[in-house]
């Protein structure tokens, strides 16, 4: 993957590639070739090349650098790549495992609500009626 | 072509059309054939069955039928309205994808001009209504407490869903605030039942129920109906009624995915398809002696849309309250708001719905499009400090009928050759009091329970789900498109059966009240017409 790529994507979602084994984050994303195919666009806008030219070349090109410069250039674009981030991202097994979330489907196991007593809505069941007839 | 010959066709396999041929099927040796544009829709497809539910909810199960690509699903024109109409296209119809609040309509919903001055009556009465309430939420298993104070006494419910932590903080502060609230009635199984597995908490309702403890009509309702000889065909739609020179229907024209023709030919005919295809199909169905469209003499097909616009705030809790687990839609409801009182500035009112927060990725799209969370170092802590802890709550104002806001035929025409339906609507004078009024009380409520980050906006754009009133029924022909018993008073033998007959909209969500409807009509065309095959009732009421 463009090294590029990867400090941007570092930047907009800190670890992608590294705390939590983004690689395998990208492997089971049924989104990452669109988002690579969004990246090349991004690569033919002279991400690479002319434009990076622009920005200071003493300063080391950071993810954060990028996402500035391609803000300015086409915000439209950073979007729909945030999107698709995001969408790899939290469809991951161990990423939601990391946050605490269950990893596994929730068909069929579901989740627990525990009960609710009840005696919370005396006040609003010994109410006049409420409705008019 | 293919011929086919009934008692009864109903057109239409959603809320309404299911409840009404369960009704029909019955009166036994009566021929029953129900047509379904769209098809059965098979719970192991459904998103929550994967990983990766939050994505493929935005696709094939969208609430947004645009973001779908499903055959037989028909397109709206809905650019001349702020909001958008949502339906689902398929054995089951929208209650595929709904949310399962099932509240009833008020008894004073029934009669606003009399109560209020404003709109009209309906010809019928909640009293009247009662037992197909009852009847509707026996077969469709409705979850809730009896004994609340803004309603007639309602028994024979399941247990209520629990409110969980969040719906405990929720209820508290409106405790606080002297206001009223219950827990929802839910189209939802909580015990292991006749109606099979109970809820499990999956959360998105609105994507399909895996479990099948979500009472859509599919679920409840067909498999019933087919056991008991209806003939339902799918992925079939019909184009356009014909009548004969004695304004009496006499066949449907259908056409299938494969482009092949069908004529059925029925004594009865039924459409239930609601308040957008309903008027679409009468409107497609012009003739010489109904130029402007079928059983349209009174000019009011197609009008008088109502689509109750939502408001919404949304707030974030200081801590965990695991707000995202539970049926979606289904925790609180209030109609603290409910009934008319004048010294708020406007007519009828609202209920407000208590909502469970979406799932991991939807909180994080949501917090980045209202900037509520970033890119970059702070990304995870946005996420933690939202997920599980937001709260929505949205509430659903009462449309007044307009003329103006309508279904018509655009001049496009769909992959059947048939030309699409227009939705013109703007929100009312009164709609606007109310959607304003609400989203302070919403704020209100967010406020005493210390949320923060609070946003709210009205209307909400992609919730054009209750389609309502565009054939309004009523006791004279020239003010209504139907009698009381749903019978087109041009047509004899055309009845509708759906949340088109609403002459008001009230401010709950609609289904409840459509299927109670559908038993009723399905029984006043058994009255109407006892001759009908000599059927005789078998299960009576």
């Amino acid at each position: 993957m463009n090294h590029n790529f990867v400090e941007l994507l570092n930047f907009m979602i800190p670890s992608f590639s590294e705390g939590l084994n983004g690689s395998h984050v990208w492997k089971s994303c049924r989104k990452s070739r669109t988002l690579e195919v969004k990246f090349q666009t991004l690569v033919e806008m002279g991400l690479n090349k002319e434009i990076l030219r622009e920005l200071n070349p003493n300063e080391p090109i950071t993810g954060s650098i990028l996402y500035d410069f391609i803000q300015k250039q086409d915000n439209q674009l950073l979007s729909e790549v945030g999107n698709l981030l995001i969408e790899c991202w939290f469809t991951n097994s161990e990423v939601l495992e990391s946050y605490g979330i269950a990893s596994r489907e929730i068909f069929p196991h579901g989740k627990r609500l525990r009960p609710t007593d009840w005696t919370i809505l005396e006040s609003v069941f010994l109410r006049d009626k409420l409705y008019r007839e | 072509m293919i011929n086919l010959d009934c008692d009864v066709l109903v057109i239409g396999a959603g809320a309404a059309g299911s409840a009404l041929c369960w009704r029909l099927s019955h009166y036994s040796s009566l021929k029953v054939i129900c047509v379904e544009q769209g098809d059965f829709t098979k719970t192991n497809n459904y998103p929550t069955n994967y990983i990766d539910w939050e994505l493929r909810k935005e696709v094939d199960f969208s609430t947004n039928p645009k973001a779908r690509y499903m055959l037989g699903e028909f397109i709206v024109d809905d650019s001349n309205s702020p909001i958008k109409t949502s339906y689902y296209s398929g054995v089951g119809g929208s209650t595929v994808l709904f949310s399962g609040h099932f509240p009833r309509l008020h008894p004073s919903d029934f009669k606003v001009k009399t109560l209020d001055g404003i709109a009209d009556d309906w010809p019928i009465s909640y009293e009247l209504l009662e037992p197909y309430y009852e009847l509707n939420d026996k077969n469709i298993g409705v979850a809730g407490l009896s004994g609340d104070p803004a309603y007639p006494e309602i028994s024979g419910l399941l247990p209520p869903i629990p409110l969980g932590t969040m719906g405990e903080v929720v209820a508290n502060a409106m405790n606080r605030l002297g206001w009223h609230w219950w827990p929802s009635y839910s189209a939802i199984n909580t015990i292991d039942s006749e109606f099979g597995s109970k809820c499990i908490n999956l959360g998105p309702c609105n994507s399909g129920c895996a479990q099948g403890a979500k009472s859509s009509s599919d679920q409840r309702y067909w498999p019933k109906s087919l056991q008991k000889g209806v003939r339902l065909i799918t992925n079939t739609r019909v184009m356009k009624l014909v009548t004969n020179q004695s304004d009496l229907v006499e066949g449907a024209i259908c056409r299938n995915r494969n482009g092949e023709t069908m004529t059925i030919s029925s004594k009865i005919y039924v459409v239930a398809g609601n308040g957008v295809w309903t008027p679409h199909l009468l409107l497609n169905s012009a003739c010489d002696r109904f130029p402007q469209g079928l059983a349209n003499r009174s000019g009011l097909l197609g009008r008088n849309l109502m689509i109750h616009p939502l408001a919404y705030v949304e707030g974030v809790y200081p801590d965990d309250i695991e707000s995202s687990t539970g049926p979606q839609g289904c925790c609180i409801l209030s109609q603290e708001f409910y009934e008319t009182d004048l010294s708020r500035g406007y007519f009828r009112g609202f209920t407000m719905q208590v909502l469970r927060s979406p799932g991991p990725l939807e909180t994080m799209k949501r917090n980045l499009t209202r900037k509520k969370a970033s890119f970059g170092s702070s990304f995870h802590d946005d996420f933690i400090r939202t997920f599980n802890r937001t709260i929505g709550i949205s509430m659903i104002s009462e449309d007044l009928p307009e003329f103006q806001n309508s279904v018509s035929l655009s001049p496009t025409n769909d992959s059947f050759g048939s030309r699409i339906p227009s939705v013109h609507y703007s929100v009312g004078e009164n709609t606007k009091k109310i959607l304003s009024h609400s989203v302070t009380v919403g704020s209100q409520i967010l406020s005493k329970i210390g949320a923060a980050d609070i946003i709210k906006f009205a209307p909400v754009s992609n919730s054009g789900w209750h389609l309502l009133g565009t054939a309004r029924m009523g006791l004279s022909a020239n003010d209504s498109v139907t009698n009381a018993q749903g019978q087109t008073h041009d047509v004899p033998n055309l009845f509708i059966a759906d949340g088109s007959l609403f002459v008001t909209s009230g401010s709950v969500n609609p289904a409840s009240t459509i299927q109670a409807l559908a038993i009723y009509i399905a029984d006043q065309i058994i009255a109407k017409f006892s001759k009908l095959s000599e059927s005789r009732l078998t299960s009576p009421l």
